[in-house]
């Protein structure tokens, strides 16, 4: 079986911190340390009208993609709660196919 | 329709499984649909979103993710508790009461000072976000006075935006994502906008109004064209196809400078125009008063600029506007909003698929000032400025609040003796009026009972009865949003802590003491099958739905469903949309959009602003905390542990500033602290102050305000600025200046 991964689609991610707070809730995680967390890239001026502000979620090495949760056929739970659905779990073959169909998009394998 | 085929209620891997509706406690705007995991020892573990709820799909934002930190907080007022008025301040002379005590209490109480100085010297305050609106108001009708209150200066949440649609088109619009769909974005009339305008907000952080952030997302993925008006480079901005960065509180004349663009540039909708609007002429004899380019240098905003987002605006088949709260709080926001409001009708964007849409509430579930009507007539007319301002008697019925507070201070014609807070937290939020001011006129009142879920500020402050109110997933309950009604009972397998109630069950239990007329219900579910009798529904057929859409038709105003008579056209006097104002003629408001400047500003008051040299907006939403709510909560206050001031990076090194620096923020009628945070998003000498601050992890003896006093910006936000409407407060254009805290002084 092909291993699993979590595809971002951070063009979209709008910071709402929602994987941060679900992913501590499911795996009991405590302040101060993560299994998922949002980075800010940006704000800078490009140029002209153009402006840099991305936010990232990048699972760390906390994330264990949900077992528990998959094992029973559903989804992490950052992916199930995503605010703004950003994200997609699956097998990465898969996933990687998706990831040529749009740009800013990135594909994690934590496990 | 709704989906009686989804279980309420399941068992799952050892857990006890319910799908509700997560609103009130906590506060929140949306509603939205969840499902909780109660583990076997009754506690509940896991929210998640529902996925098959049409108005959120699943998604939700890290404060349900949070709910059972919120539901199993220590910090849970748990009994009723009573404590001497003498004592307020002192956490320690709290005494637990049962409920018949603390509601007999409070009966007795309000009965002593309606007999010695009249009823109408009571109040109830309520908040916002929470089940509390009809809840204040039918409560205080029942006690025989028409005084609601919240002290925010000028209305400015929502009221505004309210009362310019209603007199402008009849209701209360929002723009199409599909939210009245049951089947959302599948649905075949359904388009999404083909350029949506994000007005004076960040909806992904407030979900704001009922309009959930996500909607505006999913229509960029789908294809809109986005516009953004904003001071603040927010995410949003940073991905819009034009982001107008206006000087704050001057929307009203980029509105203006659009709507010209759209006239002279002749891109309106004739036909439309012609068939379905009233005062058109009246309308572009306005336009022509003002000048396209000295609009645009008074808003700092590049000319070319307003010229390209009004021709984006009219080149969509069907445009659409997200409007937010920051139009309600700059005292002109009625003139922007009915410029806004002009402009999409003009393009022909009203009940257009992906256009401007009404969004009723469904149903007719009268939540508003139920019970008004009620009232004798005499009483009626003691509503704070009903003759100054009536545009006040429209919609919910508050009193004028910069005109309440001066009243209270005067005590002329009559004083306030006795006040029922419910949900709300004046002392931090929801009284954007200078607080050294409210606080006064709040401890002078007798007697003040408080409904809250937990001990605040304003508790510890001020009340002398203190009533634990329920969280969303331990009470019966519906919400009514402006796409369909949910409704939400406790959650099954849930050992509630303690004994809190409901605030529908406070209110009727209340309600019952003072008024069996009007409360004749003999519980909370027999009193929403009276609320939503027009659907032809009882309470528990919606909550065994789940949720219930009216459904949703475009281009209504053609076939006579907008009006009671049936005819076709709109609900206003005209039957069209009225461009030029008949009903604001005859109370003597201004009958035409119009721009105006701020109370205080570059303009209105150069001496000043030299003094004063930064202008500093508030009120900016966290998605993480709504209103004063959520500090005590580890997972969400570790988001942002202090209040930010945002600051433009170059402009804030030049000062001396570096980030996470205290620094001051003082105007001429006080000064707040906040710790610093340079960036690029706003422009040099403006700044955006944090609100609904306090800290929560502070001992109650050293400090009964939490620290809030330090903190909260409504320190620096004067009274009796409000619009000539009575609408509307410039609490996004406060002048200010900033230096760095001494040491000792954080």
């Amino acid at each position: 079986m092909s291993r699993s991964g979590i595809l971002i689609d951070y063009e979209y991610c709008s910071n709402c911190h929602t994987c941060e707070v679900i992913c501590k809730e499911e795996l009991g995680i405590p302040e101060g340390k993560w299994g998922i967390k949002v980075f800010e890239v940006g704000p800078w001026n490009i140029e002209g009208d153009q402006w840099q502000l991305t936010y990232m979620p990048v699972p760390t090495d906390m994330c264990n993609l949900c077992a528990s949760r998959t094992a029973k056929g559903k989804l992490p739970a950052c992916v199930h709660n995503c605010y703004t659905g950003v994200m997609k779990y699956g097998p990465v073959d898969e996933l990687s196919k998706e990831l040529e169909k749009k740009p800013r998009q990135v594909l994690f394998v934590p496990r | 329709m709704g989906r009686r085929d989804l279980p309420v209620t399941w068992e799952e891997d050892g857990y006890t499984v319910t799908r509700t509706t997560a609103w009130s406690a906590p506060g929140c705007h949306a509603g939205c649909g969840i499902v909780c995991y109660v583990n076997k020892d009754g506690e509940l573990e896991k929210v998640e979103g529902d996925r098959e709820n049409p108005f959120n799909q699943g998604h939700i934002c890290p404060r349900c993710a949070a709910l059972p930190d919120v539901v199993n907080s220590p910090e849970r007022l748990l009994h009723p508790m009573k404590r001497d008025p003498s004592k307020r301040g002192d956490p320690d002379a709290w005494e637990q009461v049962s409920w018949d005590e603390a509601l007999d209490l409070i009966y007795d109480e309000f009965t002593r000072i309606s007999d010695t100085y009249g009823a109408y010297t009571l109040q109830t305050f309520c908040g916002t976000g929470r089940d509390i609106l009809w809840q204040s108001q039918r409560l205080a009708y029942a006690m025989g006075t028409p005084h609601v209150e919240s002290y925010s200066s000028g209305l400015a949440c929502w009221m505004p935006r309210l009362v310019s649609y209603i007199v402008g088109t009849g209701d209360y619009m929002m723009p199409d994502c599909s939210e009245c769909h049951e089947d959302r974005y599948d649905n075949p009339e359904f388009k999404v906008p083909e350029v949506i305008v994000c007005w004076g907000n960040n909806c992904v952080s407030s979900s704001s109004d009922g309009f959930f952030g996500d909607w505006l997302v999913e229509v960029m993925r789908r294809g809109s064209r986005l516009i953004v008006v904003d001071p603040r480079l927010t995410w949003l901005a940073a991905r819009a196809e034009i982001w107008i960065q206006p000087r704050p509180a001057v929307d009203s004349a980029i509105a203006m400078a659009m709507l010209k663009v759209i006239i002279d540039e002749d891109l309106y909708d004739h036909d439309f125009v012609d068939r379905w609007t009233y005062g058109f002429d009246e309308l572009v004899a306005r336009t022509k008063e003002y000048d396209f380019d000295e609009l645009c240098e008074r808003a700092w905003v590049p000319a070319e600029k307003v010229r390209q987002a009004a021709e984006l605006f009219a080149s969509g088949r069907y445009s659409a506007v997200q409007l937010g709260l920051s139009l309600d709080m700059q005292r002109n926001g009625i003139g922007a909003v009915r410029s806004i409001i002009s402009m999409l009708t003009i393009c022909g964007d009203i009940e257009q698929p992906g256009g401007q849409i009404f969004t009723p509430t469904p149903y007719d579930f009268s939540y508003f000032s139920w019970g008004f009507d009620e009232l004798p007539e005499d009483v009626q007319k003691m509503v704070i400025g009903y003759d100054e301002y009536p545009f006040i008697r429209m919609g919910m019925v508050l009193d004028q609040p910069d005109l309440a507070v001066v009243q209270a201070e005067t005590e002329k014609p009559y004083g306030f003796k006795g006040a029922l807070m419910m949900g709300t937290n004046p002392m931090c939020c929801m009284s954007n009026a200078d607080l050294n001011r409210v606080y006064p006129v709040l401890k002078k009142l007798e007697f003040i009972a408080v409904a809250d879920w937990r001990i605040t500020p304003t508790i510890q402050m001020l009340a002398d009865v203190a009533l634990p109110v329920t969280m969303c997933v331990e009470k019966k309950g519906i919400i009514a949003k402006r796409t369909g009604a949910f409704a939400m009972s406790p959650i099954v397998g849930l050992k509630m802590k303690g004994e809190p109630k409901s605030d529908a069950e406070i209110a009727l239990l209340l309600g019952r003491r003072f008024n069996e007329k009007m409360f004749p219900w003999n519980d909370v579910e027999e009193l929403y099958d009276f609320l939503v009798k027009k659907s032809g529904m009882k309470w528990r057929d919606i909550r065994e739905e789940h949720w219930m859409y009216p459904g949703q038709e475009y281009r209504r105003y053609e076939t006579g469903k907008l009006r009671e008579d049936g005819q076709p056209g709109f609900n206003t006097a005209s039957g069209r949309i009225e461009l030029y104002s008949g009903f604001a003629a005859k109370i003597g408001e201004n009958v035409l959009p119009y721009y105006d400047e701020p109370y205080y500003g570059p303009y209105t008051t150069p001496d000043l602003y030299k003094e004063y040299p930064v202008i500093v907006m508030t009120g900016t939403r966290n998605i993480q905390f709504f209103h004063s709510e959520h500090r005590d909560v580890a997972k969400l206050r570790e988001i942002q542990p202090d209040p930010l001031v945002e600051m433009n990076d170059v402009w804030a090194r030049e000062q001396g500033f570096r980030d996470g620096d205290w620094v001051w923020i003082e105007n001429k009628i006080g000064r707040i602290k906040h710790r610093a945070k340079l960036t690029p998003t706003l422009r040099a000498g403006m700044a955006n102050v944090n609100s609904g601050w306090w800290f929560p992890e502070t001992d109650p003896h050293d400090d009964p305000m939490y620290g809030c006093w330090d903190v909260n910006p409504n320190v620096l936000s004067e009274l009796g600025q409000q619009g000539p409407t009575g609408f509307g407060a410039d609490v996004k254009a406060l002048l200010c200046k900033i230096y760095k805290c001494e040491e000792g002084e954080y």
